[in-house]
């Protein structure tokens, strides 16, 4: 089925799930950004007959070479999507961030900083100038949230955190 | 790694964001300007551009398979049921906001700036305070104070009040049906008309069952209605 979108449809919804994708090669939030946007570019230019096959081809093309040649003789990380499972995927994905992006500041601020950077929750408390209780009901209340959302329940993945 | 410890792991805020980088990428223009004209240009454009990029930042809200409630930048309370989603430029104007799917509004009072929600099809503006509009089809019920209804923002509309419901119809608001009694007793239907219109009525025949809508009419009229339709007579207590 022949679906015609706008370039702007293009990028506003899939831009982001083709960095997460990428994200799954690269390891690295910046490098990914550059390869979709190159990969965007070059569709805007060969108009292809259907943009999104051509994106999620190029962006997967680029960051396997991307990581042959930054991390070379590492091996592939373990949930590299296969090629039919990548639009669900990075849609799923491109949901979550959305999510996290979502919450309220402090929320989020600790929730980051709890996971992303592994500070403790007094080290946190004391970066934010907030009480260890507020941090520890912050994070509790954005992992509530999120275990929320269809994409995690779905995966029945329990958090433990 | 899970895809939530996945996402976690690598999250920052500002990056990823498909509207910038179509800004960024699918605006492209080729143009010649001498040099220094280029630097004065430049500057203005990074000045104008950057304050222009504040004020046009959009924050956006959504549900996706469960009701989720968030509060506006405004202070406005907005729940919304699953499917839903909300944008504003909060920077622009924090009391307008687009929306698509149901959403239930309990606007912050400011008198001073009325508040506004454009749906595809439909647009109310807040003249006080709790309202739930659904967009598919195009519909609003007021809880609390007053609300205009549109179909679209230059539109007069109607105003709605506490109680009140209206849809779009024929891309003009309608209200609903304020009293729909289905095979009633009369008493009940003499109470709701009582209990609405704050005044007492008495009828000899109150066990006779009727089946009606009333839709903003006067109490006068609709007396007359079911006197006739249940040939009855109505009498209204001083």
């Amino acid at each position: 089925m022949a679906q015609r979108y706008s370039i702007e449809e293009l990028f506003t919804s899939y831009y982001r799930p083709l960095c997460l994708l990428s994200l799954h090669y690269t390891y690295d939030t910046a490098a990914s950004e550059d390869i979709v946007q190159e990969c965007f570019v070059a569709m805007m230019s060969k108009t292809p007959k259907n943009p999104k096959t051509y994106l999620y081809t190029a962006v997967r093309n680029r960051s396997l070479s991307w990581r042959q040649r930054n991390k070379p003789g590492e091996p592939l990380p373990e949930d590299i999507p296969a090629p039919e499972d990548e639009e669900s995927t990075s849609i799923r994905d491109a949901r979550l961030w959305t999510a996290i992006e979502s919450l309220p500041p402090q929320r989020r601020r600790c929730l980051v900083l709890a996971k992303r950077d592994g500070l403790s929750y007094k080290e946190i408390a004391e970066k934010l100038g907030i009480s260890e209780n507020t941090v520890r009901n912050n994070i509790a209340k954005a992992l509530e949230t999120l275990r929320e959302l269809p994409e995690v329940k779905k995966s029945f993945i329990l958090l433990f955190f | 790694m899970d895809s939530l410890s996945f996402i976690l792991n690598f999250f920052r805020e500002g990056i990823f964001d498909g509207r910038k980088a179509y800004l960024k990428l699918a605006g492209k223009r080729r143009t010649v300007l001498v040099p220094w004209l280029l630097a004065a240009a430049a500057s203005l454009a990074l000045g104008v551009f950057l304050f222009t990029e504040y004020r046009n930042s959009i924050k956006e809200y959504y549900a996706y398979d469960i009701r989720q409630e968030f509060t506006l930048p405004d202070g406005t309370q907005a729940v919304l049921f699953p499917g839903s989603s909300i944008s504003l430029k909060p920077h622009w104007n924090p009391r307008t906001v687009n929306m698509s799917g149901t959403v239930r509004f309990t606007v912050a009072k400011d008198p001073a700036h009325p508040f506004t929600v454009t749906a595809k099809n439909a647009f109310a503006e807040v003249l006080g305070t709790v309202f739930t509009l659904c967009d598919n089809p195009p519909e609003i019920t007021v809880e609390e104070g007053r609300v205009r209804f549109a179909a679209q923002a230059d539109a007069e509309g109607i105003v709605l009040e506490k109680g009140e419901s209206a849809i779009i119809k024929d891309g003009a608001p309608e209200k609903k049906p304020l009293f729909v009694f289905e095979d009633s007793p009369l008493r009940e239907v003499l109470e709701s008309l009582s209990g609405h219109f704050g005044v007492r009525l008495r009828c000899a025949e109150e066990g006779k069952r009727l089946s009606a809508e009333f839709k903003d009419e006067r109490l006068e009229d609709i007396i007359l209605l079911v006197e006739e339709a249940l040939d009855v007579k109505i009498e209204v207590v001083k």
